[in-house]
């Protein structure tokens, strides 16, 4: 799980950011890459108007004037990025969520998948290391595929099993790794296809740096999905706008 | 008309009627699911969990005076938990009610000999099979508290009304006594604009929802869901002197259907149609874990609402309780939608 800051100046620009490993401890994270943003903007926490936590640990930010949920923030991320878009696909370490948007950049229906690892970062990343290669390189490597490893099981734990019996099999773990991306996409096409996505789509989250996995939910959707350069960030970026907002109502 | 030494009859789902076994003398105990109860470990994980949370209370060492179970063939799992419960999974005498789906003139023949059959049968157990007089006093008591429940949701749905509270959610329960005292006293929505909420679906509706809710910036307005009285239902008291059986059957089955009947569908019509009358604001549904009727329920809502513009958002729970992260999230975030759309009632975070 990773926590992230966004700073964002009195028109919205991102003037800083810092993402880092959010640990056990999410109070400390919180404050540590709060310190590292504002740091990259030579400011201190006296200079911040406002500030609203968002995600699992958004509770853990003290300095936080509000909290407010990652849905609501991805969303209006995402239209600050992209005024065009009506969908965001999130995929995160621990959960994946689907929104639906309108033009201002508010929920209109939304679904997560958050108690199962199927469909998440953290399936590549299992699988990634059952086949010795780093979670970066996975989706470079799946692409060079020619072909598909189907993996039936929807199951993390049953998938790793046949990830093994297929690496015993012989199978090329670029074919493997493709199959894989296809698992978590087509999980996450599920999800989307329950609340009706319109596109444009944008996908958010560490896995969107995925490659494999951008290309097949795309496929899947029917839709090339719009990525952010930085997709990580979106949520915190759409927190950081809904800082200001409230900060400007304060005067 | 319960004797103080009646033997306690479970009964499960909310369509079996307590009225019947009020009339044979003995105690009526509508399991809510609700209790605070652990699912019986002995029934597949991917059952209802309803039925398997309800299979742990159907033991007198759980519920004391428990003399026997009346299920009623709503569902699947519940005829599961009836072949589990007979096959040795339970302790006492369990009965099953046959519960037509509609409530047209064949259906309320077949279910005034399906309540006759069940009268004889807890006469096996110790009731009292009821003369005429006494089924009518029991289908009037049952009317007369339907009537009551009526007025009280007619007044939590009128503009600017009193929201439901925790405590207010217990009298629309079946067989619970209306707390019209705590109605004159309950908080108006009127103060501090709030979105106003409808909840619909599952019997996990609870107390502690409600709090949830009203924390996050909600106000609860209405509830449409099992196991409590639901708005639109016109219970009218049977005429003197009519046959108390097909009274009873017929009274019964005119209620506002349930996901299990087949004009479901006409519940998330008048979800639309409060919407459309400025009582309520958006519609939050509760799915039981893995219920089949309600899965092709929500469908229906989702649709119905979608297609009126009516905000939606549906949660699945397998317990009352409702403040696990995973949940909290999603009724946060439906509320803070709520909060942001135009014209909402209440300022946007």
């Amino acid at each position: 799980m990773a926590a992230k800051a966004v700073l964002v100046d009195g028109q919205g620009a991102i003037v800083s950011w810092a993402v880092q490993d959010s640990g056990i401890d999410h109070r400390a994270a919180a404050a540590e890459v709060a310190s590292r943003a504002l740091a990259g903007a030579g400011l201190t926490l006296a200079d911040v108007a406002g500030a609203v936590g968002t995600g699992y640990g958004r509770r853990s930010v003290p300095f936080a004037g509000r909290t407010l949920t990652e849905i609501t923030c991805h969303a209006r991320g995402a239209n600050a990025l992209d005024p065009a878009c009506r969908a965001v696909i999130d995929i995160g370490g621990q959960d994946s969520k689907v929104i639906r948007i309108d033009e201002r950049g508010d929920v209109e229906d939304f679904a997560m998948n958050d108690r199962c690892a199927a469909g998440t970062g953290r399936f590549l990343e299992v699988m990634a290391g059952r086949l010795g290669i780093g979670p970066q390189e996975a989706g470079r490597l799946a692409l060079q595929a020619e072909s598909v490893a189907r993996i039936s099981s929807v199951c993390t734990v049953f998938a790793e099993s046949e990830v093994v019996g297929l690496i015993a099999a012989g199978e090329d773990r670029a074919t493997i790794l493709r199959g894989l991306c296809r698992s978590v996409s087509a999980r996450v096409a599920a999800m989307a296809a329950g609340i009706g996505l319109r596109p444009p789509a944008m996908m958010t989250g560490g896995v969107a740096l995925n490659p494999a996995v951008v290309v097949a939910l795309g496929e899947l959707l029917g839709t090339p999905l719009v990525v952010p350069q930085h997709p990580q960030i979106v949520g915190a970026l759409g927190a950081a706008l809904l800082a200001r907002e409230e900060a400007k109502r304060r005067g | 008309m319960v004797e103080p030494s009646a033997r306690r009859i479970a009964l499960l789902c909310a369509q079996v009627p307590g009225e019947i076994v009020e009339a044979c003398g003995l105690e009526p105990w509508a399991i809510s699911g609700r209790e605070e109860t652990a699912a019986d470990a002995a029934l597949p994980q991917n059952l209802c969990s309803l039925v398997r949370r309800a299979a742990a209370l159907l033991r007198p060492a759980a519920t004391p005076g428990l003399a026997a179970v009346v299920l009623s063939d709503s569902c699947h799992p519940l005829l599961r938990l009836h072949d589990h419960l007979q096959a040795g999974g339970g302790a006492v005498p369990v009965l099953l009610l046959r519960v037509p789906r509609r409530s047209d003139a064949p259906a309320v023949a077949f279910f005034r000999e399906e309540l006759e059959r069940l009268a004889r049968s807890l006469e096996s157990l110790g009731g009292r099979y009821p003369d005429d007089q006494t089924l009518a006093a029991a289908v009037a008591a049952g009317a007369h508290r339907r009537q009551a429940r009526s007025a009280f949701l007619a007044a939590t749905l009128a503009n600017d009304g009193p929201e439901l509270t925790a405590e207010l959610l217990r009298g629309l329960e079946a067989h619970a006594p209306l707390p019209e005292a705590l109605l004159a006293a309950a908080p108006l929505v009127g103060g501090p604009a709030r979105p106003r909420l409808l909840l619909a679906g599952s019997c996990f509706v609870s107390g502690e929802l409600i709090r949830v809710l009203g924390e996050l910036g909600a106000a609860v307005v209405a509830v449409d869901a099992c196991g409590y009285a639901r708005h639109g239902d016109a219970a009218a008291e049977p005429p003197a002197g009519a046959d108390p059986w097909s009274a009873l059957a017929e009274g019964w089955l005119a209620r506002p259907p349930c996901p299990r009947s087949e004009d479901a569908g006409s519940r998330a019509t008048a979800a639309a149609a409060l919407a459309a009358a400025g009582a309520i604001d958006a519609v939050l549904y509760l799915r039981t874990a893995c219920c089949t009727p309600q899965g092709y329920d929500l469908a229906r809502w989702r649709r119905r609402l979608q297609t009126a513009g009516v905000p939606f958002c549906a949660v699945e729970a397998d317990s009352p309780a409702w403040s696990q992260p995973r949940l909290l999230t999603r009724l946060e975030a439906f509320v803070e939608s709520l909060a942001r759309r135009p014209g909402a009632r209440c300022a946007a975070g």
